[in-house]
Order: C-alpha cells, then sequence, then structure tokens
C-alpha cells in the first residue's frame, strides 16, 4: 500500500470529495426547491432525499476510483451476499448498479452497440451489454470503476448473470466465485438451504486469502445486523405507499433503492433511509402525493424502463395514474426476514435464496395479488423485458390470472430496460391511454 | 438396421410395463427414471410442432425449444405421457417449468431437477441430494422403491450405452455413413432404452469413411433440422467431431461410488464443458481446442435456435480464440423448422466454400 495511494484515498476521496459532494448536493437541493415552488400540473414535488442519495452514491464511486492499493475490491452481483466480503473490509462494487446508471444517463445503447461490435447479439441482456461495452471502450460516467481482485456472483436473480460476470472475469482475469441458488418452485428445502450455507463457507477462506486477513465473527454478525436494519428501513419505506394518496411512486423506489442495491450493511445507508421516512411522513402528514390527482393505483412489474423514467412517471401522472409499487424494488426488502444474526451464515443462505426473482412465476403472482389488497391497487402494468427474460417469462399468464380471478387489468409494455432501441413511444403513449380509460 | 420411431418405442416400453417421462433438454439422471420404470423420451422442440400454443404462454423473445414443448404438452399429443421432467439450468427452462406447474392444468406430474453450476464439493453433495429428493418424488408418484443393487445395475446398463455413444462420437471417421445417417443413428439414444441403443450403435457399418473436403466442428445446441448435415456435405465439408448439446456434451464418465444417488451425481457432473451450466470460458475453449487439433477439424459452426442466451454469450469469446487458431468460425441461428433456411444455406455454402 503506498502513501500516494493512501493519501488520495482519504484525503482526495475522503475529506476533499466530500466537500465538494456536499456542495453539488446543495445545488441540487436548490433546483429541487425551484421545481417545487414552480409547481407541476400532474406531478408532486420532487423528493429531497434524492439529492443526498447521489452524494451517497457519487462518494462510493469517487472512493472507487482511488481504492486501488489502499483496498482489496471485490465486484459483487446486486442479489450476492455481501456480508462476509464487507466483514473483511473489502471495497465493493457492483455492475448491475452501474449498468442502471448508465441506462438512466441514456447510455445504454452507445455501450450496447460496442458489445455487439464485439459480438455480443443483442438478444443478450442489455445490463451485460452496456457494462461489457463500458469496457471495451475504456469509458464510464462514474469516472474510474475500479480493477476487481475477486468477483462474486450468485444467480438468485437469473442464470444470464453467470455469463456476463463470467465474461468479466475471463477478460480481467479474477477469480469468480460463484453462490449457486437453486430456482424455487416452492419455499427451499433443507437441503437447498444447506448448499448455499456450504459455498458461504467455502467463500470464506478464499475471500481471506486475497484480503490478507481473518474473517472477525463478530465483525461478520455487526454487517448482518445493519444489512437486516437497512433492509426493514427500506420496507418501511415502501409501504408508506400505502397512504392515500401515496407520497412516493414506484419510479421514486426504483432511484432510491441504489443505497441498498449498492452499500447495505453500511450504517450511511440506513441513516439515510431514516431521513426518507421522515421526509414521507411529512408528506403524508400534509396530505401530499406523489401525482397529484391520483385517481388509479397501480403495480409496476419487473425492471424500469432507465432511460425514460421521467417520461414514463409524466405521462402516467398525466392519465391520474399513480405507480404505488414496483414488486421488484421488495427483492432488497422481503427476504431480509431470513437475516439470523446468532447464525449469520444460515441466515445469509436462507436470505440469498428466498430472493423474489429466484422464485416461480406463481409466487411473484401471488406477490403481486398481496399487494393488490393492501396498497388498494386497481391496475397493473407489465413491463415485458426484451432482453430480461427472468422476470417476463410468466407475464402472459399472470395478465389472464390477474383479470379472471381478481378482475384487475392489466397492460403489457413491450420495451427492454436499458435498451432504447426497442422503445416506442408514440405506441407505448396510445396503449397507456387505452389502458386507462379501461380503468376510468 | 431399421430405427424404431418414438410411437413404435413407446408402445414397445409400455408393453413391458413402463411408464413414459417426456423429459426436457439436457442433463438427467437416465438409470434412475428407468430403475422406477419410467422410461425417459426426450423433447427437444419437436421441430414439426406448430409454435402457436406457447406463443400464448411466452414471449416471442423466447427459444424455440419452449415453445414448441409448451405447445406439445399442452395439446392432445403428449396423451402418451405419464410425467414430466424438466432439468433446468437456462432462465427459459425454468419459466417453462414455472408456467407448466403454475398455469396450466396438466394431467401429468411435473419434476424439476437443478443442475449446480461449479464442481465443487458443495456442488456434488447437493446434486446427490437433488437426485434423493427426486427419487422420493418417483418413488411417490410410481408406487415403486427400487434398492440399490436395482438402482445400480440400470446405471451400468447406462453407462455401457454412454461409453459406446462416446466412442462412436469421437470416432466418426470409422464409420461409412453418412453425417447425417451418422447422427441419427446417435439420437436415437434420446428415446431407445439402453440395450436397444447399443444394438444399434453396434450396427453401424465400419470402414473407411468417405468423409469430402474439410471437417467441421458442429456445436450448438441441436442440429434440427437433421438436413443441415446434407447440405454440409453438399457444399463439400464433413462433421469430424461435434459439440452440439444433445450429443458429445453429454458423455458422461464412470466412476466407482457405490451409492447410486452419489454415482450419478458424480456421473452428471463429469460433462465436457457446457454453456447451459456456465461453464468458465477458458476452460471450455481449452477443451474444444484439443478436440480441434485431435480431430483436425478446420472449422466450426455454431448453429442455435434464436434467443439461446447460454449459447449466446459464448460467441463472442469463442469466434475470438477459434481464429487466433486459425480455424473459420461460422454463427447461426435457425428457427427449429422442419427445414432449412435457403439464407442459412447459402451462408454454410460460403463458408465452406470459402475454406476450401
Ligand atoms: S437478465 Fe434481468 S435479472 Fe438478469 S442481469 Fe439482466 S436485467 Fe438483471
Ligand atoms: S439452453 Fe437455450 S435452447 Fe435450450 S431451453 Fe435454454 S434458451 Fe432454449
Amino acid at each position: 500500500m503506498s502513501l500516494g495511494n493512501l493519501v488520495n484515498y482519504y484525503l482526495t476521496a475522503g475529506l476533499v470529495g466530500k466537500q465538494v459532494l456536499r456542495r453539488q448536493k446543495r445545488k441540487q437541493l436548490h433546483k429541487i426547491e425551484q421545481i417545487s415552488l414552480k409547481g407541476d400540473p400532474d406531478l408532486g414535488p420532487p423528493l429531497k432525499a434524492t439529492a443526498r442519495m447521489s452524494e451517497l452514491l457519487s462518494h462510493q464511486y469517487l472512493k472507487g476510483r482511488y481504492t486501488e492499493g489502499v483496498k482489496k475490491v471485490a465486484w459483487f452481483s446486486s442479489g450476492a451476499p455481501i456480508e462476509i466480503l464487507q466483514a473483511l473490509g473489502f471495497f465493493l462494487y457492483t455492475p448491475d448498479n452501474h449498468a442502471a446508471l448508465c441506462g438512466a444517463r441514456k447510455l445504454g445503447v452507445e455501450f450496447s452497440e460496442i458489445a455487439e461490435s464485439r459480438g455480443y447479439p443483442r438478444e443478450i441482456c442489455s445490463y451485460a451489454r452496456t457494462d461489457i461495452g463500458s469496457y471495451f471502450a475504456g469509458r464510464t460516467p462514474v469516472g474510474k470503476i475500479p480493477k476487481p481482485d475477486l468477483i462474486v456472483v450468485s444467480n438468485n436473480i437469473c442464470q444470464t448473470i453467470l455469463h456476463w460476470y463470467q465474461a468479466m472475469g475471463t477478460y480481467l482475469e479474477v477469480p469468480v466465485f460463484l453462490i449457486d441458488t437453486p430456482f424455487l418452485f416452492e419455499d427451499a428445502a433443507s437441503h437447498q438451504i444447506e448448499f448455499v450455507k456450504q459455498q458461504l463457507e467455502e467463500l470464506i477462506p478464499v475471500a481471506e486469502r486475497i484480503a490478507g486477513k481473518k474473517l472477525d465473527w463478530k465483525q461478520l454478525q455487526e454487517t448482518c445486523r445493519i444489512g437486516k436494519e437497512c433492509s426493514d428501513l427500506w420496507m418501511e419505506v415502501l409501504q408508506r405507499a400505502k397512504a392515500k394518496p401515496s407520497p412516493i411512486t414506484g419510479f421514486d423506489a426504483f432511484i432510491l433503492m441504489g443505497p441498498i442495491v449498492a452499500l447495505r450493511g453500511e450504517w450511511s445507508t440506513a441513516a439515510f433511509y431514516r431521513e426518507v421516512l421522515d421526509e414521507i411522513d411529512e408528506r403524508i402528514n400534509a396530505g401530499i402525493g406523489a401525482v397529484k390527482k391520483e385517481k388509479h393505483r397501480v403495480l409496476w412489474d419487473n425492471l424500469p424502463i432507465w432511460y425514460n423514467l421521467k417520461w414514463m412517471s409524466r405521462k402516467l401522472a398525466g392519465h391520474h395514474i399513480a405507480v404505488t409499487v414496483s414488486n421488484y424494488t421488495y427483492q432488497w426488502a422481503e427476504p431480509a426476514r431470513y437475516f439470523d444474526t446468532s447464525r449469520p451464515i444460515e441466515g445469509m443462505a436462507k436470505t440469498y435464496l428466498h430472493s423474489i426473482l429466484n422464485r416461480s412465476s406463481g409466487y411473484k403472482l401471488n406477490h403481486m395479488k398481496e399487494m393488490i389488497a393492501e396498497f388498494d391497487l386497481n391496475g397493473v402494468l407489465l413491463h415485458s423485458d426484451r432482453s430480461c427474460k427472468p422476470y417476463s417469462l410468466g407475464q402472459l399468464d399472470q395478465s389472464t390470472k390477474l383479470l379472471n380471478e381478481l378482475g384487475i387489468p392489466s397492460l403489457i409494455l413491450e420495451a427492454d430496460h436499458n435498451d432504447s432501441r426497442v422503445f416506442s413511444e408514440e405506441q407505448v403513449s396510445n396503449r397507456l391511454q387505452a389502458f386507462a380509460e379501461m380503468m376510468d | 438396421m431399421k430405427i424404431p420411431n418414438r410411437k413404435e418405442t413407446i408402445e414397445a416400453v409400455r408393453a413391458k410395463g413402463y411408464q413414459i417421462g417426456a423429459v426436457m433438454p439436457f442433463h438427467y439422471p437416465r438409470a434412475l427414471l428407468r430403475a422406477f420404470k419410467i422410461h425417459p423420451m426426450e423433447v427437444w422442440g419437436p421441430p414439426h410442432i406448430d409454435p402457436m400454443e406457447g406463443m400464448q404462454h411466452f414471449p416471442e423473445y423466447t427459444c424455440q425449444i419452449v415453445h414448441k414443448a409448451t405447445r406439445f404438452f399442452a395439446t392432445a399429443a403428449a396423451r402418451d405421457i405419464d410425467c414430466i421432467l424438466i432439468p433446468h439450468t437456462c432462465d427459459s427452462l425454468q419459466g417453462m417449468a414455472s408456467v407448466l406447474k403454475d398455469y396450466l392444468t396438466m394431467k401429468q406430474p411435473i419434476f424439476t431437477l437443478y443442475h449446480p453450476r461449479g464442481r465443487r464439493k458443495s456442488d456434488l453433495d447437493y446434486l446427490e441430494n437433488e437426485l434423493r429428493a427426486l427419487g422420493e418424488k418417483l418413488r411417490e408418484f410410481t408406487n415403486i422403491s427400487p434398492g440399490n443393487d436395482e438402482i445400480m445395475a440400470e446405471i451400468r446398463l447406462e453407462e455401457k450405452a454412454n461409453k459406446l455413444f462416446a466412442d462412436t462420437l469421437q470416432h466418426r471417421q470409422i464409420y461409412t455413413v453418412s453425417d447425417r445417417d451418422f447422427y441419427t443413428t446417435l439420437r436415437a439414444g434420446e428415446y431407445l432404452p439402453a440395450d436397444q441403443f447399443i444394438e444399434l450403435v453396434g450396427s453401424l457399418p465400419k470402414g473407411r469413411a468417405d468423409l469430402h473436403g474439410p471437417g467441421l466442428m458442429l456445436s450448438g445446441v441441436v442440429p434440427e433440422p437433421m438436413s443441415i448435415f446434407d447440405h454440409i456435405n453438399r457444399f463439400g465439408a464433413h462433421v469430424i467431431i461435434d459439440d452440439l448439446a444433445c450429443c458429445s456434451r453429454r458423455i458422461y464418465e464412470a466412476n466407482d461410488e457405490s451409492d447410486p444417488y452419489r454415482h450419478l451425481a458424480r456421473s452428471l457432473m463429469s460433462m465436457p464443458p457446457d454453456t447451459t451450466i456456465s461453464t468458465p470460458y477458458n476452460r471450455r475453449f481449452e477443451y474444444l481446442g484439443s478436440q480441434m487439433l485431435r480431430t483436425g477439424a478446420k472449422g466450426v459452426v455454431v448453429f442455435n435456435p434464436k434467443f439461446c442466451e447460454p449459447e449466446l454469450f459464448y460467441i463472442s469469446m469463442f469466434e475470438e480464440r477459434m481464429k487466433e487458431q486459425g480455424y473459420s468460425f461460422l454463427f447461426v441461428e435457425n428457427e427449429l423448422t422442419t427445414e432449412l433456411h435457403q439464407q442459412i444455406q447459402t451462408r454454410i455454402n460460403s463458408f465452406v466454400e470459402v475454406m476450401t
């Protein structure tokens, strides 16, 4: 570890960086206030918490620029267990978040095209294409991505992610450790839990060797405790949408989920979600809704359409539709009930195995039905995401069942989470209009 | 020797007291099913099925194996089937199993089998337990409780068939039949009982094969339509080795475990590198490189159904590595039709022309 690296990490990214980011946050807050004062015919005021969130995530990316030579770096897939790595002091980075960020900044197509020119076909996940393309281009909107010493990937969100992370491991010549989580058609059987547990135990010596230190079990328990607290707080944030009018939309949740995905297990994340809760409670008390004339409350199924988030939220608000729930965002909230700080490894095995995306289509449908009742919803928007098969397969039957069994109408929206080339604004506008009329 | 068709096979095994189990691709314990008096018949599409019914359940961007098999299971064509096994390694098969189990009112029970990706002790322990769990479900379904010896006897028979399958695939040059006849014979193992398969493969004529032009490796999921072999031969090349999920990727090694479940688990995990279990890229390409060298193949044709993500991820590096080693490389996607599209024929023709 060189002195120069240390100085850069703690001084440039730590002290100076923090000041700069704080200033940026103040600017962003000012902008939010201006927008709130000006008012929008359809949307409620933007959440101030988004400014704090940008600060948190930007700080993490900033530290990432200077972390090489100071901390060992682990890349992890968004659903992978990170507690062992966190307890061993790794600097953590998730390519999924980076891909989403590129998508939100409308860079998905540019990077995808670079990956495609290198032989990665358009049919594969656009997160993977975005991330691989960014690697080939040697460019990223976050400045610099730290090179990993270890990659930990779990297929509890899809099988696709293994191929993507293994490709990166091959290019970067970095070991890839897999936490294999058998897909659950029912609740997990004991041998499935045991399997994940064994792999977590196998990860420990591998991670210890790279970290150059022994795992402190007390530290691991503490990390699990903080992780659970963050997830519980995140669950509270999501549950606040039950209020009428809903103080936040699923689109807010897509934005606010950044820290729970990339920084769970950190006190700063828990503090952030407390701030979010305070702000939401203020809104509830003042009767402020995220959609001004909330008439319909619907559920958004599947990933967001990152490059069109604003457009979509405005469009829906224009039809007085509040996307009250996004089941995707529950991925980092619901399974946390399995965390067990007294038996951290077993708790982690259960938590990560029961990830919503690792469960059957029927389970997801039941989850939707529960949400429809709890949040008093009257419609469902199913994003048929062309390059995310695991989430999209089963939607045609879900749509039929929702109508036949609950009388709930749904709309299947064909798009893609990062690839705007398959999105037609005109077509989606027409379909949303027809959907709104159907619900009226 | 005449190859019995599926219908004849179903009648013959039923007469011997077996039930029929339809099995989706790729890796599954044949011997275990046989021990429970279930005869496995693999479903790779099937190509002649109209996928429209499948389209009611899955979006257009799902592979045709899933579309067609769903249609097949949902129609009268499936009346001869008593149960369905879906071993799953890709998002599409998982989605399909889920839809069949959760939404389609099927008369047959649907069993699943999750194949672990790694090759660690935890993976082996898990697969053993997963097979035991499957065995328990088969016991409940059939009311049959085969002892370890009975399962081991089935395992030995399947291993004998598998050894012959492997030897034959690896010595293509000593069989004096066309590529299409060669692979039609070997693919009969997808539905024939092991003893019949051994007899059939044993009858393949041997001698100096009349193989013209450059030898190719045919890679991919399944060579449907089978006429792809005719076209390759017609354009002046031949298939000397394959890396097909339905053929060479299912060469399993025998082992000496005495417990049948442990034995089956070790055997299934001994398969060659395979995209569907996410074999690390370098390991797969080293293995394929060694196969190219051993057989003297001059080029690779990857032939896949559309929207097969596991295969698509490997294409970029596969092409790069093969070209680095001086091999020609062609990647084509097909709709799992009964006839090969003219456009694909033209591409294969130009590819072979450039090689020669
Ligand atoms: S396929 Fe879907 S779940 Fe998997 S990485 Fe891509 S977007 Fe995420
Ligand atoms: S491996 Fe490919 S072809 Fe086979 S079912 Fe999965 S997606 Fe379809």
